[in-house]
């Protein structure tokens, strides 16, 4: 969606209308015109304030997800001075906080029809991180603990010399001639500023980009909530009417199961008052389940260990950047000279009329360019908001392809910092060495 | 045959045999098969007026008007390679009190299709020619052997009874026959010098071609009623005539199944269904059936598959998706919308409550194309025949 039509579809949000969608109604890979705006009940002008600059830096990352970790990381091994933005009190965010445990896309096959790990870097070092501790469970696409997650992304930040500010939520920027000058955030001090040389946008849902300004669509995509059951592993299955029940899948520890959630379809992941919907109406629906669940003969020891802190929003939007990274890309072995990182699939797809299974999906390029937005001079985009076409979606937005566009974002922002060059105009080769160097695998 | 038309037929041949090799000819993949007028008119009598008479076999029409026998001497694969089997036996076998049956196989076709039942376009060369391609295209199934099955009786009995399938049998010959009759009684030409042994005695329409239009009429009437009646119908391609007409149209050229992109038609072998043995069905284990394709129609020279166009893609019914929910991934709790996305149609859903999600189907918008039992990780959707007799379009 361009800038212009995104301001005149306000407008019409404002006015109560909806916007109606083109695509059939099966369709969920919807996007919705004025996505985020509720309709609004009034106006107000903010009065005009100064906000105090808290922090100075070469990188600043907003958003401390897979993609951002891995971002702040990276640009601080670059040698970067580093701030990463985390509003809630953990690293990891949807992986840890939302209890989305499975680091999937770590595997595809290369040319040979070999299946073989290709999250390599940052992410590749967390995983082996959790391995090496015990904390994760299968070779290809591993379930972690998401405590032991936190940890050791906590370890690696620490270890990297990332200024982390937890507990402050990006508000904004404030930008002039197509350059970010400072990220507002809010926080227990009220609004403050961050000013970084270059910003990558980690948010998930492209908050940053949106405020720059940047082109976008809106993804309106199926939302859960994962929780924890407790004590799975104290179910009598010889108990007098037992049942089999839906309890989820093992994580690493043997009492714990997560049980994942499809969730409504074709829900606006921007929108405060579907999100605070689903929230509510989530939360009171797990308690019942377990309620049924224990209600089963062997399953009275089961328990609900918790909800996710993080809503599961699984996609919304999408950057329009500089290249569009297609499904047929990803099916072809597709290369590109200014590849960033590798990613590895984890659903089977149709491809010219045949399936190809999860097991023989390519490993596939990440071209530099789809993290780089149009216009804006020091922004990059990583994480599930980068740019790609709707039907890369599944492959595109899970944890392990997160941590490769992060980790590539992350590079080309200390290298962009230091050359104080625009991310358009950035010197790919050094991007790419520094990558190499940061044992990342660029295919 | 002259000296001249001799190598022009080879030349035939050659191309007849790369046309029908696995390598992307498009358009061209199907051109011998569209050339026999014995084909395109038995389809025309058949279902007039809903197809029209392909150009390329109203030019050979035409021309074997004009010409006697100009397709046998010029186009003929399957005529080709019936002389070199014929000249594989020097000692000649007598078979000149042989009567001419391939002139009433012609009328009594002609006359089948006319009722509806265009069943003796079996014997169409370039139909039996195209068939024995099947084990190229298809490896080596027992389906395919039956396909080579025709084209070898044919080039066995022209071994054995040197030219006798040509000059006596090949009822596209006798459609030839009674052009050239034809053309003679306009014309009020006198019967040239016949060429063959037996001098030319009967004419174009005489009281054995009467006795052959009656077998005609009444075998195709007696297999429309054994074609008939309640049973399943197998997946056919889209657009495929109704299950009773479906299988006395097709000739098992085998064509659909060499153009079809995602290679799912496969021709059929239910022992149960005599009467559409080897007709094509389709099989959606790797591959499915494109929403912008309709190669299989424009391929076939029969109309089995009726010819139609892209848009009308979402009226055509194949089957329709059934999902034995049980298995599915998301019913398990895991993450899954693979058929969800795959779905063209819009047809799959999925539905239910929070814990139990399961995906749905949309009967009024699945045509069974296939492309969520294809791309189901755990292989529990499967494509179920429409009805007990298939309506195979939706208004």
């Amino acid at each position: 969606m361009r800038r212009r039509t995104f301001l005149s579809n306000i407008g019409l949000a404002a006015g109560g209308l909806a916007c109606s969608s083109r695509a059939a109604p099966g369709d969920e890979r919807d996007t919705t015109e004025a996505g985020g705006m509720p309709a609004a009940a009034g106006k107000i002008v903010e009065p005009a304030r100064e906000i105090p600059i808290v922090a100075r830096a070469d990188v600043a990352v907003v958003g401390g997800g897979p993609a951002g970790v891995a971002a702040a990381i990276s640009a601080a091994r670059a040698g970067a001075s580093t701030i990463l933005i985390e509003r809630y009190n953990c690293l990891g965010g949807l992986w840890t906080g939302g209890l989305v445990l499975p680091l999937l896309a770590t595997h595809g096959s290369d040319r040979d029809k070999q299946r073989r790990q290709v999250l390599a870097g940052i992410g590749g070092e967390m995983a082996q991180r959790l391995k090496a501790l015990r904390m994760s469970i299968h070779e290809v696409d591993p379930v972690v603990d998401p405590e032991a997650a936190k940890y050791v992304m906590e370890v690696m930040v620490r270890e990297a010399g990332v200024q982390v500010l937890y507990h402050c939520w990006g508000a904004g920027v404030v930008a002039e001639g197509g350059v970010i000058r400072a990220v507002l955030l809010e926080s227990k001090a009220g609004r403050v500023a961050v000013a970084p040389k270059v910003v990558v946008d980690c948010t998930g849902d492209g908050d940053v980009l949106s405020w720059a300004g940047e082109a976008f669509e809106n993804m309106r995509y199926h939302i859960g909530l994962v929780h924890r059951l407790g004590n799975v592993d104290r179910i009598d299955t010889s108990a007098p009417g037992y049942k089999e029940m839906p309890i989820g899948n093992p994580t690493p520890l043997g009492s714990v199961n997560w049980v994942n959630m499809h969730g409504e379809n074709n829900q606006d992941g921007l929108d405060l008052f579907t999100l605070s919907r689903l929230q509510q109406a989530y939360r009171l629906e797990i308690w019942k389940q377990v309620e049924r669940i224990r209600a089963v003969p062997g399953h009275e020891q089961v328990f609900l260990l918790e909800t996710a802190p993080q809503l599961g929003v699984r996609a919304s939007r999408i950057l329009d950047g500089l290249y569009r990274l297609t499904l047929d890309d990803s099916m072809t072995f597709r290369t590109f000279d200014d590849a960033i990182g590798v990613s590895g699939a984890w659903t089977p797809v149709l491809h010219n009329g045949r399936k190809v299974g999860e097991r023989e999906r390519p490993m596939w390029q990440i071209p530099y360019r789809s993290l780089v937005p149009r216009r804006t001079g020091n922004l990059l985009v990583a994480g599930r908001c980068f740019c790609y076409e709707k039907a890369l979606v599944e492959d595109a937005r899970v944890i392990g392809t997160c941590m490769v566009t992060g980790h590539g974002a992350g590079a080309a922002a200390a290298v962009a910092a230091r050359t104080g060059s625009s991310v358009q105009d950035a010197d790919i080769a050094k991007i790419r060495s520094t990558l190499i160097e940061q044992k990342a695998f660029l295919g | 045959m002259s000296k001249t038309s001799r190598p022009i037929r080879w030349a035939s041949l050659a191309l007849a045999c790369l046309l029908a090799l696995p390598l992307p000819w498009g358009v061209f993949a199907d051109f011998y098969v569209h050339l026999s007028p014995f084909l395109a008119l038995q389809s025309f009598l058949a279902h007039m007026p809903a197809l029209l008479f392909g150009l390329p076999a109203a030019v050979v029409l035409l021309l074997i008007i004009r010409w006697d026998r100009w397709f046998c001497r010029h186009a003929c694969p399957t005529g080709a390679l019936c002389d070199a089997a014929s000249a594989c036996r020097r000692k000649r076998r007598s078979w000149d009190a042989f009567p001419r049956v391939h002139k009433a196989l012609a009328v009594a076709a002609l006359a089948a299709a006319a009722c509806g039942a265009p069943a003796l376009a079996l014997l169409d060369p370039m139909a039996l020619f195209h068939g024995a391609w099947a084990p190229v295209h298809q490896g080596p199934t027992i389906a395919a052997a039956l396909g080579v099955a025709g084209l070898a009786a044919v080039l066995l009995l022209s071994f054995l009874f040197p030219r006798l399938w040509c000059a006596r049998l090949c009822p596209l010959g006798g459609l030839q026959m009674l052009a050239a009759g034809v053309r003679r009684t306009l014309t009020r030409a006198p019967a040239p010098m016949e060429t063959e042994r037996a001098p030319l005695r009967d004419p174009a329409l005489g009281r054995r071609s009467l006795f052959a239009a009656a077998a005609g009429v009444a075998g195709g009437l007696l297999l429309r009623r054994a074609a008939g009646g309640e049973k399943p119908s197998p997946l056919r391609p889209p657009g495929a005539l109704p299950e009773d007409r479906f299988a006395l149209t097709c000739c098992r050229c085998g064509t659909c199944a060499r153009v079809c992109p995602t290679r799912i038609v496969r021709p059929a072998l239910d022992v149960r269904d005599p009467i559409g043995l080897l007709a094509p069905e389709l099989e959606f284990s790797r591959g499915y059936c494109l929403p912008a394709c309709n190669a299989c129609s424009r391929a076939c020279p029969t109309g089995a598959i009726a010819p139609f166009e892209i848009e009308a893609k979402q009226r055509l019914l194949i089957g329709t998706a059934r999902i034995r929910v049980d298995g599915c991934v998301v019913v398990k709790g895991r993450e899954c919308d693979r058929c969800v996305v795959s779905c063209e149609y819009h047809a799959i859903r999925i539905t239910g409550g929070l814990f139990d999600p399961a995906p749905e189907i949309d009967a009024a918008r699945c045509v069974g194309c296939g492309a969520c039992a294809v791309v189901c990780p755990e292989g529990v959707v499967s494509i179920r025949p429409v009805g007990e007799f298939s309506v195979r379009t939706r208004s």
